[in-house]
Parts: C-alpha cells; structure tokens; sequence
C-alpha cells in the first residue's frame, strides 16, 4: 500500500512538471510548427515569388565608345567564355595601340543574371584559385564614380599570381540598382520583399602585370575602367527601377 | 516558480521526460535539416564527425551527471522565447530569404530554449558545450565554405611547399591550390583532385577540441586559455595534415592514387588536435594552478 502510493506520488510529480507554462507552450509551438510552418512558408515563397526580367539591350552590344578614357588608343576583341552560369554575358579586351602604356590589356568582364532561385555564383576569389592562381592579396576598395547618384562603390580588389605574370582584378556586383561587394549582400537583395522582378549582375576589370612590378598602374587602370564602364551599363542595359518595380 | 531546484528521482524522471518529449517533436520540425545533416556526413569525409557528436554528447552529459543533478531546476519561460526566436529565424530563412544554411542553424537556438525550459539557466549553462558541439556538426554550405578556407588554405599551402622545398633533394612549387613536388625517385602533385586540400578537417578538429575542453568542468580561466589557442591548434594540425600527406607522398608511397597518404594523414592531425588540446585543457601552469586546486577544494565550479 505504502510502495503503491509512493508511486502514484511520483507519477502525480512527473504529471504536474507537463503541466508548466514553459513546457505547455513549448511543446504546443513546436507542435504546430511542425505541421505548418514549412508548408506556410513555402506557400509564401511562391505566392510572392519574384520574376525574371530582361536585360534592356545586350550586354554584348556594349559601346566602348562610351567610355572616355577607353574610346580612342584602344582595340576592343570580344573573348569567349569558359563556363558561365549565364547566357547574357560581355567578355572584352581593351588593348592599348601604344606599345608604351603599361598595362598593355584590361578586360571587362559583366555577367547578368535574372533567377530568383539563383545562390550567386562564385567569386573571382574562390575561382581564381581553382584556375592555378595564387592570391597575392584580398581587400575592399572604393571606387569614385562621379556620374552616379551615390559616387562611391565599395569593391573588392584581389591581386592573383599566375605563372609568369601577376592580375589585379576588382569586381563588384550590382543587384536591383545597387552595389553589392558580397554574394551574401547580393541574396539578400533577391529575397528582400518589395520589386516585382529580380536581377542582379557581376562586373568585374582585369589587367596583367609583370610578377616583379608594383601592381599600381593595373589597379588604377581597373578602377578606371571600372568607373567608366557601370554607368554606361546602368543607363544603357541593366533594367530601370521603374521596370524592376512594376 | 521557476529556477527554484529540485532533487530527487521524482524530479529527474520528470525533467527527463519532458526533455524526451520537446526532443520528439524538435526532431519532428526538423526533419529534412536532420536528414541533409546524415547524409551529408555520411558521404563527406569534411563532416562525417556529424555522426560521432551525438556520442560525444551523451559522454559529455554523463560527465556532468553530478553536476547536472545538482543544478538542473523546473527551467524558465526564457526557454520558450528562445524556441521561438529558433523558429522565427527558421521562417525568415525559408521566405523571403533562402539560406540553407540559415535554417540548419536555427535548429541551435531551438535546442537552447528545449534545454532552458527544461533544465532552467544553470541546466543551459552546462549544456553549452553540446550545443556547441552540434553547431559544429551542421555542414556549411560548399561556397560559404570555399570563401571562408580561402585565408588559412593558401598560408597552409605556401607554408607546406616551402618547408617540402627545403627538404634535401626534393623540390616543391605552388600553382593555384596545387603542390608540385619532384624529388630523386618521383615527381607528383600533393593531394591531387582532393577538395578544399588545403584547409580540410577543420570542424573536425574543433570538435576534438571541445570534446576534450569540457570532458571536465573547469575554470572560466582555463577556457578563455584554451578558446585561445583553438584557431592556432586547428591551424597547425591541418598544417600537419597536409605536411604528412606530402611526405608520405614523397618519400613512402608511389601511387598517387593510393588512399594511404590520406588515411594515415587524417589520423595524424585528428592525434595532434587531441594531444595539443589534453595539454591546452590540463597542462599544469602556473597562472592556473591555484585557481584549479580551490576550485577542487571549494567544490566551485564553472563550465
């Protein structure tokens, strides 16, 4: 008698401690959770799914006209690609005709993307790599683009050893008009309710140098090239707020 | 109410039940993250300690039985604030922003607020080395992961052929994430076709880490000494790794498909992670010695 009520006293006890708010609430939450919150989630996700959009004229049709330090002294020669994850690309080599200037190349390199569902690709800093390139150094920059509403771009600068010469690459993204020097700030923005439509691009420059020379001048041509080049590519290709909006 | 502690079988049966119970349905809510988790560790050898941390915690647990006992009380209505917080950050990561990893993680915070609930803020503070341990268990997303090793993979890589360079008769470059070595007898490429090669069993070796930190409770000093030392231990154990794999390569097996190298590297640098950590967690200096022995003396304990 005495072991059978000692018994149900600790049953009584274990039933009281389900009994607590906290735990009442708790298992009630997860609980429900369980059951709707992904379906619930999923189902926003696809009700306010955004849409692709078109670029407005090709990024293969870029002017380099357009570009005022670029439109007289230098060769324009479009290079194809390696392995991109987009059909709407520009890959162009500005070549100097003075066989003085140094650097001699710079390149333009702007993919475009319009997937809602897209990661972002890699970076020229995890690429690079995978192409037999020794990072050398990995920082952010900024940019002074005068023409543009917000005139400083935060980039990033990356300077890759490669057998035989040295590159100094500096990219930066654009999504839904604005610069974006991260994949992560770039997924942020397709997520980020708001627009209707979704886009985001890369724009990267590049120019070699020799391994045993300072890589100033290619930075400096990069960031030139760079400044001129994404204002002509906002105003003449990428999508207007107005069309990303609607 | 609440925070008020409980001794008796009673009170363990009834704390244990309830964890049982929120386990359950946790398990339940999180059920494709858990299923990415294993099969993720099953099939990649970055993250197949995700199977042994379940292990690790029970160990760890029955470590702390005593302390455990003596601490856990009724839990806190916290706990439901923090499941929630788990849960809401689960939804912001499902819509409007997508990160996988986000909503893996968010299992962590809701195993938090499980634990508060139950075992109360001093049943949490004790339980803090095996959330950490199951935070190292998510797998981190291939890109997020290959951005992260770029720093310690390239200085790993650099360190690694210079000290094969200067080998005798032995000769080692670096190209992009490869080492090209030639000696007398043979010439090859250092971990040919292994991703991330440079910068590999990271999370392994944290795990080690934590493991041997807090199989016993020990000074909040002696942690601060030891989460210290954890990037430089990790560091240079991967460092070992990939200097043994080499070596191995160079002076013992000719087939450069062979999975010794990489069997017997792997072992080495799991080996040092815990040698160096036991000597981290243990070692008999003086700035921590006294502190050690009062805290054994007044029976004061810490994590």
């Amino acid at each position: 008698m005495g072991k059978s009520m000692l018994e149900s006293t600790k049953t009584n006890s274990i039933l009281r401690g389900f009994l607590s708010v906290g735990f009442l609430l708790s298992a009630g939450v997860l609980g429900v959770a369980s059951i709707a919150l992904r379906p619930g989630m999923r189902a926003l996700s696809v009700y306010y799914r955004k849409e692709s959009i078109a670029i407005r004229k090709p990024l293969s049709e870029f002017d380099i006209s357009r570009l005022p330090s670029f439109k007289n002294g230098w060769v324009r020669s479009d290079i194809p690609p390696d392995d991109i994850e987009t059909d709407e690309y520009a890959i162009i080599r500005l070549s100097a005709e003075q066989k003085t200037t140094i650097p001699r190349e710079v390149v333009l390199f702007v993919t475009y993307y319009s997937d809602p569902n897209s990661k972002v690709p890699h970076t020229p800093d995890v690429c690079s790599r995978q192409g037999g390139a020794i990072l050398r150094d990995m920082r952010s920059i900024t940019i002074d683009i005068p023409v543009l509403l917000r005139s400083t771009v935060k980039a990033r600068l990356l300077l890759a050893q490669y057998q035989g010469y040295d590159e100094a690459i500096i990219f930066c993204f654009y999504a839904d008009g604005r610069f974006r020097n991260s994949r992560e700030q770039v997924r942020w923005d397709i997520g980020m309710p708001g627009n209707r439509h979704v886009y985001f691009s890369k724009i990267e420059t590049v120019a070699r140098y020799p391994t045993d020379e300072s890589p100033d001048a290619a930075i400096e041509l990069c960031k030139k090239l760079f400044a001129e080049a994404a204002p002509v590519l906002i105003s003449d290709h990428f999508p207007t707020p107005e069309q990303v909006r609607r | 109410m609440y925070h008020r502690s409980e001794t008796g079988l009673n009170s363990w049966a009834g704390t244990a039940a309830k964890l049982v119970v929120l386990l359950i349905l946790f398990a339940w809510m999180f059920r494709p993250e858990l299923a990415v988790v294993i099969a993720t560790a099953k099939h990649s050898s970055e993250w197949v300690h995700a199977l042994i941390v379940p292990v690790m915690i029970v160990l760890l647990a029955y470590h702390r039985r005593a302390a455990l006992a003596e601490r856990v009380s009724r839990g806190s209505l916290w706990g439901f604030v923090l499941i929630a917080a788990g849960l809401a950050l689960y939804a912001a990561a499902t819509w409007p922003f997508s990160y996988g990893y986000v909503r893996d993680a968010a299992m962590i915070p809701v195993l938090a607020g499980i634990v508060l609930v139950v075992c109360g803020w001093r049943g949490l503070g004790l339980s803090l080395p095996m959330l950490l341990l199951c935070a190292l268990a998510i797998p981190l997303g291939a890109r997020i992961y290959a951005r992260l090793i770029i720093r310690p993979e390239t200085y790993t890589i650099a360190a690694v052929a210079k000290v094969l360079d200067m080998l005798p008769g032995v000769g080692a470059a670096v190209e992009g994430v490869d080492i090209f070595f030639n000696s007398t007898s043979r010439s090859g490429v250092v971990a040919l076709g292994q991703s991330n090669r440079g910068a590999q069993l990271l999370m392994a070796c944290a795990v080690v880490g934590v493991f041997v930190v807090f199989s016993r409770i020990r000074t909040f000093r002696r942690l601060v000494f030891a989460a210290f030392l954890t990037i430089p231990v990790i560091l240079l154990c991967n460092f070992s790794r990939l200097l043994s794999w080499g070596l191995l390569q160079i002076y013992v097996v000719a087939d450069p498909t062979s999975v010794l190298p990489r069997c017997v590297s792997t072992v080495i640098s799991l080996f040092l992670s815990y040698i160096l950590f036991v000597l981290a967690a243990s070692a008999e200096i003086h700035l921590f010695s006294d502190v050690d022995q009062g805290t054994v003396i007044h029976g004061k304990k810490h994590a």
